[in-house]
């Protein structure tokens, strides 16, 4: 069993590009897309997909008959999601992070926890490989609901590649959690280096072993080599600015199906990181 | 005063150089960098920080280890397994107090931590407010609301507040789109640039501000382009600007100026006609 995560400070710096051509040249890896708002892995693998399974989160439900509108109920919601109308107590939603403090503490046993769905999980095969994604329902506060579930099907799958939402907050927390390696995919830009810093920081506060990889990489590359180098961090491909890469990726190719050369370069990839994976199981860590 | 919000569904569109572009033909404006878990407008317009306050965004349960016998109650209410040999985890700690309400010996107490920081720097005609949101703190929707806050108060009569939002269709979307005047939606014609344009729209419209469109990158792919113009003609949105992919706009970025600087390049030709234009229609 081993989870690989692939993350960048922000979107658009080719998470997608790089998780789903690794995961094409991997035997026996299974694709998951935790980008829950902006699931778009599909779009280069093309899944037939065999199972949709709704999620949901839980909301208050209250009965009438039994509520004595004594208000407790909101007043210990700390998210405003329960407004005292006096006649009435009415829930919000959206606002509601299933904490069950309100079932617990009404004196009446007025509230009972009722299923609310907020997005779905998708499994299919794409050409022999499996597919996870996970899509949240738009306006939806949170996805970290949808992201924990996958990570139980996580559990029981050989090999997961995992393309994790942008950003560092605690949706990305949640996906790279437990993960074997972090591969952070940045540019060699200023700003590159500035969102692959906030990203290595919180990667580090998880203790989770981690490398880089260099997208659209060029004559600058050396701001990220010197980054990494400075904070022991490998980088494990760099891929190039090339404009064949951006025009299959519009189409929504795969380049490493379309192209022997970038086929290898992402071979080199995977053997790469599985040895860093053994490298790391048997408790060698100074790489 | 009005507030124009520049979102993109997915990061890497070219958002910061339109943002930071039109920052550049306003004379009296704040600009909001609303991406708080990655801001980086200002590696651009190179502001001088002119004030920095804490965030506190989030209260979490604090353990009184001197008033508690360990009885593990707190650990077996919690909803999201915060709490293990009897530690706060923070990072899963929702802030929701019912350890506190549970607790037999009132040993928990509720405290607030900080989650971000806010900063207000002084750019040319005018001033930037961002904001970087703690590794691995949620709340990101309200960290955006305060940037929103500070922008309003900070300027004196800005003409014009321009925020730079975040990625994604979620609650940080939301908090930088709600009561704004319009959106510009900033899309690259990739079959996935495509979906995420929909979807943050469908946002967008739920809320129900204007929206103008702009292509960056107009020609890497023609016949998304002409689907994204349909689709935006079937849903009544004008497409506000058509940017040609240029190579100054490369350049710029890694010397790590605003196009502007680069005043007879194609693009940023196309942001002064399309900003035109969203004044006149907004
Ligand atoms: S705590 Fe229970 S009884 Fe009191 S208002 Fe809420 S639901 Fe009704
Ligand atoms: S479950 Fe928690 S957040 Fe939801 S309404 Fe009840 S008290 Fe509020
Ligand atoms: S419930 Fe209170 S007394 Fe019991 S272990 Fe938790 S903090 Fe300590
Ligand atoms: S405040 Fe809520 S989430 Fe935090 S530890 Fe207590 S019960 Fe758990």
């Amino acid at each position: 069993m081993a989870k690989i995560s692939i993350l960048s400070g922000k979107g658009g710096t080719g998470k997608t590009f790089a998780s789903t051509n690794l995961v094409r040249v991997l035997p026996n890896a299974t694709y998951i897309d935790c980008d829950i708002e902006e699931p778009n892995g599909r779009i280069f693998l093309n899944p037939i997909i065999e199972d949709i399974s709704d999620v949901y989160t839980k909301v208050p439900l209250i009965d009438d008959n039994r509520c004595e509108r004594c208000g407790i109920c909101s007043k210990v919601c700390r998210f405003g999601a329960l407004i005292n109308l006096g006649r009435e107590i009415l829930i919000l939603d959206h606002l509601c992070h299933s904490c069950e403090a309100c079932y617990e503490m009404c004196p009446m046993n007025a509230i009972t926890m009722a299923n609310r769905k907020i997005g779905e999980i998708s499994t299919g095969v794409s050409r022999g490989i499996d597919f996870i994604e996970g899509r949240l329902n738009p306006g939806e506060p949170s996805g970290v609901p949808i992201i924990k579930q996958i990570n139980i099907l996580i559990k029981s799958i050989e090999l997961s590649i995992v393309d994790s939402p942008p950003g560092t907050s605690c949706s990305v927390v949640n996906t790279i959690e437990d993960s074997d390696l972090c591969i952070l995919v940045t540019e060699p830009t200023p700003f590159g280096l500035h969102d692959l810093k906030l990203a290595v920081e919180l990667v580090k506060e998880m203790d989770i072993p981690m490398a880089v990889i260099i997208n659209k990489s060029g004559s600058d590359n050396q701001i990220i080599y010197n980054y990494c180098m400075k904070n022991d961090i490998k980088v494990l491909m760099e891929i190039p600015y090339d404009k064949k890469i951006a025009e299959l990726y519009s189409r929504g190719t795969l380049i490493a199906e379309a192209d022997s050369t970038y086929e290898k370069m992402f071979v080199d990839l995977a053997e790469k990181i599985l040895e860093l994976i053994e490298n790391e199981a048997a408790g060698n860590s100074e790489w | 005063m009005k507030q124009l919000a520049i979102v993109s569904g997915k990061g890497g569109t070219g958002k910061t150089t339109i943002a930071t572009a039109i920052s550049s033909i306003l004379n009296n404006k704040v600009m909001a960098d609303c991406d708080v878990e990655a801001a980086d407008l200002n590696i651009l317009l190179k502001g001088k920080k002119i004030k920095a306050s804490n965030f506190k965004g989030k209260e979490i349960a604090a353990i009184e280890y001197s008033e508690c016998n360990y009885c593990g109650i707190c650990e077996d209410v919690c909803r999201f397994d915060a709490i293990k040999d009897i530690k706060v985890n923070p990072y899963k700690c929702e802030g929701c107090g019912l350890c506190t309400l549970k607790c037999p010996l009132d040993a928990i107490k509720m405290k607030w931590v900080e989650t971000g920081e806010i900063v207000v720097l002084e750019i040319e005609n005018g001033q930037l407010c961002e904001a970087q949101l703690s590794p691995g703190a949620d709340g990101s929707g309200k960290l955006v609301t305060e940037v929103r806050k500070m922008a309003i108060s900070i300027g004196e009569e800005p003409e014009w507040i321009i925020i730079d939002g975040p990625p994604g269709i979620g609650c940080p979307v939301i908090a930088s789109i709600t009561g704004v005047d319009a959106v510009l939606v900033v899309v690259e014609p990739t079959l996935s640039g495509f979906e995420d344009m929909q979807r943050v729209i469908d946002v967008i419209k739920d809320i129900g501000c204007k929206i103008f469109v702009c292509i960056n990158k107009w020609d890497i792919n023609f016949r998304v382009s002409q689907n994204i113009m349909s689709f935006c003609e079937s849903r009544g949105i004008p497409v506000a600007g058509k940017i040609y992919y240029d190579e100054q706009v490369i350049n710029a970025l890694k010397e790590t100026k605003g196009i502007s600087e680069f005043n007879d390049s194609d693009a940023y030709k196309e942001i002064v006609r399309m900003w035109e234009y969203i004044e006149k229609h907004i």
